[in-house]
């Protein structure tokens, strides 16, 4: 990935944060990731074919995922279920935003969502992968994203 | 849209058609279920090949297995045993990869997939988001046990 490209992922998960939930997220320094497990409480997985071949996936505590439902939803009951659906919700977001800068070619699948970080458990992307870790509210999340 | 009977039929054709392709025997299928969120197990083994499909439908395929199937595999491809991790997740990835593409014939050219992600071990859950009902494909092969998994919507 280029770097003009990386700062496409940059700019629509900064916008997604903001639009949602009003308050804007912060990204440290993007890397390129190693063999490490790098997942939090929930995962989003997103595949990506036509112009650009590839995958990415969002990860973020559980914390933070009830507190932009919250924020969304305007509840102070967050189920499962809604922390669940807003894993898939933001990966959807942020890949269908990039679309406005890769063209209408790029095509998003649905997401599917791992909940959980057994020991043994990893998702390989096509690498080389870059890692953007997300600030947003004092929680950290990172968005991986591994295309062509 | 939901996947129907032939859409089902293709699939087992298209991993059928995979394994014999290579020279391997012809897998033995179970019986296709619908994958109920309220499950309690999901239906992951160790090494799971994604392919995220997007254009004429939209959801994922998976093929999920235990080490020892893949190892098979790669004996039957490559002549001897898997060495490294790597080895087995080139192959699980290149198995759905083949598979999905392979299905583009019953589908048709609109059916988008993606490289493949692989995911190692099991979570705690996994869910494709908007593709429900999501059909699970029991086959084994060898004796080796695995699940076909699709969601499309």
């Amino acid at each position: 990935m280029k770097e003009e490209e990386i700062q496409v992922f940059i700019r629509g998960t900064i916008s997604y944060f903001e639009e949602v939930t009003g308050i804007k997220a912060e990204l440290d320094i993007p890397y390129t990731k190693g063999p490490e497990q790098l997942l939090l409480d929930y995962s989003g997985h997103i595949g990506i074919s036509g112009n650009r071949k590839g995958g990415l996936y969002i990860t973020c505590p559980r914390p933070m995922l009830e507190d932009i439902t919250r924020k969304i939803l305007l509840t102070d009951e967050v189920d499962d279920q809604s922390v669940f659906d807003m894993i898939g919700e933001i990966a959807n977001t942020i890949a269908g935003n990039a679309r406005t800068s890769f063209g209408s070619e790029f095509n998003i699948s649905v997401p599917t969502i791992f909940k959980g970080k057994p020991n043994n458990f990893r998702i390989v992307l096509r690498t080389p992968v870059v890692v953007l870790p997300i600030n947003w509210k004092g929680y950290q999340a990172y968005l991986v994203v591994g295309i062509d | 849209m939901r996947i129907t009977a032939e859409d089902v039929t293709a699939l087992l054709d298209c991993i059928r058609a995979y394994f014999t392709s290579i020279g391997g025997q012809k897998p033995e299928f179970g019986v296709p279920y619908s994958l109920d969120a309220r499950q309690q197990r999901h239906p992951l083994y160790t090494y799971s090949g994604h392919i995220g499909i997007s254009g004429s439908h939209r959801g994922g395929m998976v093929i999920t297995c235990d080490k020892d199937l893949i190892s098979g595999l790669l004996q039957l491809v490559l002549g001897g045993p898997a060495v490294a991790e790597e080895d087995i997740i080139h192959m699980i990835a290149e198995m759905v990869n083949t598979i999905a593409g392979n299905a583009r014939v019953h589908f048709g050219s609109g059916f988008d997939i993606s490289v493949p992600t692989v995911v190692v071990g099991e979570p705690e859950e996994f869910k494709f988001v908007l593709a429900e009902p999501t059909f699970v494909i029991p086959f084994t092969w060898s004796g080796h046990r695995a699940n076909a998994i699709i969601g499309l919507t």
